[in-house]
Parts: C-alpha cells; sequence; structure tokens
C-alpha cells in the first residue's frame, strides 16, 4: 500500500536541563486514504507524535517523509506552506477564531494560502456546510452557536480544501456522547467521500474501532499496530483491552 | 506586494473585534497627533508672524557703502589729527554696477536703491522727526507691499507727492491730499503732498516718508544712493546670501537681517527647539501607548495565531498582521487626531479673539505629525509583532 507519511527512529525530547525523552524511537508508516487511531495512555506521547507528524513542531532526531518530501529539516516557513495546502486540523477544542464568522472560518484556509474564491468554489464551500449542517448558522460567530455546531464548524475548516491528510486530536473529547457521536459520523462520512487519509488521536476505546488501523503507544514507544479488517472487529476490542505490548518492548 | 490581502483582513478584524481597546489607542494616538499639529501651527504661525512683522517691510539685506578706516597717521602724510579714528561714507556712487548684479539674482524678489536721511515735518506748529527715503514706486510697491500696507490714498511719488507711514499721519493729522513742510538739518525745505498713508506693522517701520529718489537725491544733495535694500524669498537664506555676495563685492559693506536680529533669532530657535522637545515626548508617549496595547493584544490573540499558524499562516504573515494593526491604528488616529487638530485650530481662531497672529495651517504641518504617528505606531508595533513572529502554533494548541 502506498504510504503518504513516513516516520523512522523518531526521537523527541523536552527540556534543556532536566530532559524528558516523550518518543523513543518510533518507525512507523501512514497508508494513503486510510483512518488511522493513534491511542494510548495519558503521557504515552500520541498527540506529540501527531503534532510532528503534522510538522506543528519539529522531532528532535528522525527521518520525516511525507508525501515524498524530507521533513526532517526543512524550516518552519516552508512547513506552514505545505501544513496549509495539504493538511486539515480538527483539534478537541474547536479552535475556531472568535473574530470570524462560521463562514469566514471556514474560507481561511483559502484566503490564507491566496486562492482566488471563485463561484464554483463558493457553491462547493455551500455544499459542504449544508452537508455538515452548518450554512444557516454561517453568519454567526463561534460564540454564539452550539459545541456541536463549533466542532462540525471545525471539521468543515479541515475538510474544505479537500487535504491529503486530517490530523484529529480527540474531535469529540470536549463534547457529550451523542454530540460526538453525530459529529464522528459526519466527520467519518466526509472522509470517506473524500478520500482524506486521517490520523486521529484518541482515548476513547469505541471511536479507535471504527478506523481501519490501530497504533497503541506506550511510554513514548509503538505498543500494538492492527488493521481492524484483518483481526475482526471483536479480536480488536480484546487486543485492546489486553494491556502487554506486542509491539517496541 | 509586501502585504497579503489576508494579512489585512485579520488585522483589521482584530481591530474591530477589539472594539475599545482599538478606540481608546486611537483616540490616545488622535490627542497626540492634534496636539502636536496645534502646537506646530500655533508656533510656526507665531513665528511667522514675528518674522513678518521685523522683516516684512525692511531690508533682508542691506548693501551699505564701505566703513573707512583711516590709515595710521605714522605711515602716511594725509592723515590728520582731526579725523575720528572710524567713520562711515554717507553714499554708494557706482551703484548701479550692484545693483544690475543683484537684479539679475533669481534669489531676490525686490532690489530697491534708496537715498536715505533725516529729516523734519512740519504742519502748523508741530515739528516731528522723521525717517525719508527716497525710493522708486515700482520697487517700493513690492518693497512695501502696498496691496496690504496701503490704508488710505492711491501710493504716488512723482512731483511733490509723498507717501507717509501710519505714524505720522495720526501724530500729524494728516490725510490723503493734505500738505505739509519737510526740512532737512541743512535748513532746505519743501513741500510735500500726502498721495497715501501706509501701515507697515510696526511704530518704528511707520515713522518713514516715502519720496521719489531723485527728489532725496537733491533734497539730500546727494550724487549716489545711500544703501540698496533687497528683500529676498527665503528670509533664512539672508544671512547665507550677504556672503556670498560679500565674495563677489568689495570696498562695500553688506548686512543680512539676521546678522541684525540676533536676540530673535536665538529666542525663535529656543521657542522651535522647547516645541520639538514636546513633540518628541508626545510621539513617545504615543509609541508607547500603541507598542503597549499592541503587546497585551499579541498576548490577547495568541490562541488566534496559534490557530492561524496550525492553518499556514508563516511567521512573516504573523509578523505583518500587528504590523498593519499598527500601521493602521496609526493612519486612523492621524486622520481624527487632524480634525481634532483643526477642530482645535479653528476654535482658537475663533475664539481668541485679539491675538495678533494666525495659526500657521500649511500642509507641512498636517503632513509631518501624520507621518510621525504612521511611522511610530508602525515602529511601536514591531516589539509585538515579533512576538506573534515568535509564536509556536503547539504552545497554543498544547496549553488549550
Amino acid at each position: 500500500m502506498d504510504s503518504i507519511i513516513s516516520v523512522k527512529n523518531i526521537y523527541k525530547e523536552f527540556g534543556t536541563e532536566v530532559k524528558t525523552t516523550v518518543l523513543k524511537g518510533i518507525t512507523l508508516n501512514f497508508q494513503r486514504n486510510v483512518f488511522t487511531a493513534l491511542i494510548g495512555p495519558s503521557g504515552s506521547g500520541k498527540t506529540t507524535f501527531l503534532n510532528i507528524i503534522s510538522l506543528l513542531e519539529p522531532p528532535t532526531s528522525g527521518e520525516l517523509v511525507i508525501d515524498g518530501i524530507d521533513f526532517s529539516k526543512v524550516n518552519v516557513n516552508a512547513s506552514s506552506k505545505f501544513r496549509n495546502e495539504n493538511f486539515g486540523f480538527v483539534f478537541q477544542f474547536h479552535y475556531l477564531l472568535p473574530e470570524f464568522t462560521v463562514y469566514e472560518n471556514i474560507l481561511m484556509p483559502f484566503w490564507i494560502g491566496e486562492i482566488k474564491i471563485t463561484d464554483k468554489l463558493l457553491k462547493n464551500v455551500e455544499n459542504l456546510m449544508k452537508r455538515m449542517d452548518i450554512w444557516k448558522i454561517k453568519d454567526k460567530y463561534p460564540s454564539q452557536i452550539s459545541g456541536g455546531q463549533q466542532q462540525r464548524t471545525s471539521i468543515a475548516r479541515a475538510l474544505v480544501k479537500n487535504p491529503k491528510v486530517i490530523f484529529a486530536d480527540e474531535p469529540t473529547g470536549n463534547l457529550d456522547k451523542e454530540t460526538g457521536n453525530v459529529v464522528l459520523d459526519i466527520m467519518l462520512e466526509m472522509i470517506r467521500e473524500f478520500g482524506t487519509t486521517l490520523v486521529m488521536v484518541t482515548h476513547d476505546r469505541e471511536v479507535a474501532l471504527r478506523a481501519e488501523r490501530v497504533i497503541e503507544l506506550v511510554d513514548g514507544k509503538i505498543c500494538k499496530s492492527f488493521l481492524i479488517k484483518e483481526e475482526g472487529l471483536e479480536r480488536a476490542k480484546k487486543i485492546l483491552e489486553d494491556r502487554t505490548c506486542t509491539l517496541g518492548e | 506586494m509586501i502585504f497579503k490581502s489576508f494579512e489585512f483582513k485579520i488585522a483589521l478584524r482584530f481591530l474591530v473585534k477589539g472594539k475599545f481597546q482599538t478606540i481608546f489607542i486611537i483616540f490616545g494616538i488622535s490627542i497626540g497627533v492634534a496636539v502636536q499639529f496645534f502646537l506646530s501651527s500655533l508656533i510656526n504661525g507665531l513665528q511667522k508672524s514675528l518674522i513678518e512683522r521685523t522683516v516684512g517691510s525692511s531690508a533682508h539685506i542691506s548693501i551699505l557703502p564701505e566703513d573707512i578706516i583711516p590709515k595710521s597717521f605714522l605711515s602716511t602724510s594725509e592723515a590728520t589729527y582731526n579725523e575720528p579714528p572710524y567713520k562711515s561714507s554717507f553714499d554708494i556712487i557706482n551703484w548701479q554696477k550692484y545693483y544690475d548684479y543683484l537684479k539679475s539674482k533669481k534669489e531676490c524678489k525686490v532690489v530697491m536703491p534708496v537715498v536715505k536721511g533725516q529729516g523734519f515735518i512740519e504742519k502748523g506748529d508741530v515739528v516731528y522727526s522723521t525717517l525719508i527715503s527716497g525710493v522708486s514706486l515700482d520697487e517700493a510697491k513690492i518693497f512695501y507691499k502696498f496691496d496690504k500696507t496701503v490704508i488710505s490714498g492711491i501710493p504716488q511719488l512723482s512731483g511733490d507727492n509723498a507717501i507717509i507711514g501710519k505714524d505720522i499721519a495720526d501724530k500729524l493729522k494728516l490725510k490723503t491730499s493734505s500738505s505739509f513742510f519737510l526740512k532737512n538739518d541743512k535748513g532746505k525745505s519743501i513741500v510735500l503732498t500726502v498721495s497715501g498713508i501706509v501701515d507697515l506693522g510696526s511704530s518704528l517701520a511707520n515713522n518713514i516718508i516715502l519720496i521719489s529718489i531723485d527728489r532725496a537725491r537733491s533734497f539730500f544733495d546727494v550724487n549716489g544712493i545711500s544703501e540698496i535694500d533687497i528683500q529676498i524669498y527665503d528670509v533664512f537664506k539672508a544671512n547665507m546670501l550677504a556672503s556670498e555676495y560679500r565674495k563677489d563685492f568689495n570696498r562695500i559693506k553688506i548686512e543680512s537681517w539676521q546678522g541684525k536680529n540676533r536676540e530673535l533669532l536665538t529666542a525663535l530657535r529656543s521657542q522651535s527647539s522647547s516645541s520639538y522637545i514636546i513633540q518628541f515626548f508626545v510621539i513617545l508617549s504615543i509609541s508607547l501607548g500603541i507598542a503597549s496595547v499592541l503587546g497585551i493584544s499579541a498576548v490577547q490573540k495568541s490562541r488566534q495565531l496559534g490557530i492561524l499558524k496550525a492553518l499556514g499562516v508563516d511567521n512573516r504573515s504573523s509578523f505583518n498582521i500587528f504590523l498593519i494593526m499598527g500601521g493602521l491604528l496609526g493612519i486612523t488616529g492621524a486622520i481624527f487626531g487632524i480634525l481634532l487638530g483643526l477642530f482645535l485650530a479653528f476654535g482658537f481662531i475663533f475664539g481668541a479673539k485679539g491675538v495678533s497672529f494666525s495659526l500657521d495651517l500649511s500642509l507641512s504641518n498636517i503632513i509631518t505629525p501624520v507621518f510621525f504617528s504612521i511611522l511610530s505606531s508602525t515602529v511601536a508595533s514591531i516589539f509585538p509583532a515579533n512576538n506573534a513572529k515568535k509564536l509556536s502554533p503547539i504552545e497554543v494548541i498544547r496549553n488549550g
């Protein structure tokens, strides 16, 4: 299978005087158009790992290749441009810009990328927003809409440029279960329709079981990695419940 | 283009949404600009008025006869003990060459040969000492600005006509067409008729009688002229031009108004310096205000900046957003400041009656505070802009 992100022996250390190693030599490939769930206990390094592969922060050492480009030593501005053109982000908190309306927040990635706003593009945005059920609130500001609407807006913003990869960090973590499920359903539906690669950090095993591939990190190392289709849902559940690591020990 | 359109969109929105903060800082800048504008208009107006009064109707540069310093009696047999150690000759005989030379100079507005002397006016029992200047009407018209200074009559110098200063007219109750006797120190007397009365501003200047140059020559019995009075376009170049002319001429004395009015110039310079100091501190306080407000704004907006950076905004754009915010604050503050300044200025003009000078509402007095406001706002925004540039998106995302 074609891999879109390839990491080799990634290390990440924090601190200057007292150093803490959060990631301890991770080597992994992410397949294109596959929904990968990154799970693990708190402090396992899953968010740090997501931040590194989404070019939000650099690794201390190791090799990082995204879509054929080596990002191991690429400057910050080049990463910014690449992020804008190829990535979409959904975080636990909606991270919408409070000064801009729902509609403007969704158009923001185009503005930043200096992409000409055509009628066709606006029509596509409108269709996406209608599908996400946020068209009727397009002129409202983030503070004027519900948590579910905020997160749907955030997902629409991540999807609007049809990115190669969407990185999601606990996208339903701040929502109640019912709203979280609705948001997740819409997100997965759109991801599959757009054929987008999704890398999602979650601590929710139920959410992880909706992925195609599950990777568990424990103490900065890969503990488990499996494809749900290969293992079957029941066995996948058992693997996730089992606390012993099958890899990296 | 240096700035991207989305940077403007974001900067503008940050300012618009930060309503009160933005209004306060714009208000602050406006007051600063208004003070700067009003102060410079006031001081420049006052200075222009003072200079106009000092040199408006007098010579900016005077070409005078050479001071004759006698040779030592030890070295020459011609020197006598009776001769004073220092004396001035009375007239310039070969003045035409200086006149032609000066007339050819572009910087000279008017070059006026003058025959000067003291005399006494008699009208009835009243005798009044006065200064008499023999001039040509065409040059006097420009030199004494007859279009503005004539308060009565039509200035004429031909025949018996004379133009007199307001003070003489008032003291001797002279009106247009009135006749009076003019005597010189040798007792020679002529009859003159008032053709016009002029108000030249100061009482000293208004104590003057203008007659035709030929009449003055015969009245004072001189062959040449007493001096050549020059008015130039830029009065502050008088000293420099006087030095220049000194190189070209010898055997004459050249004086500039700046040389004769050192105290006034020192006072004006001190006034300008104090005005500049005040304006400097106004600019400094505006800059500090903007820097602190934008600094706070950069902290307040760090979450948004982190989000924008995650979405692909690079460091340069993050920097630009705050630079644009500073610039926009400066421009808006400057516009309101000038309006406020004009309001103050017109309030002063209409309100302060009896003030003998007018404000200098020239374009340069508008452009300077506007320029400094925009410049200082933009410079003041560099520090917060730099902080915005350095901000890592991950810090914001990690800290929620």
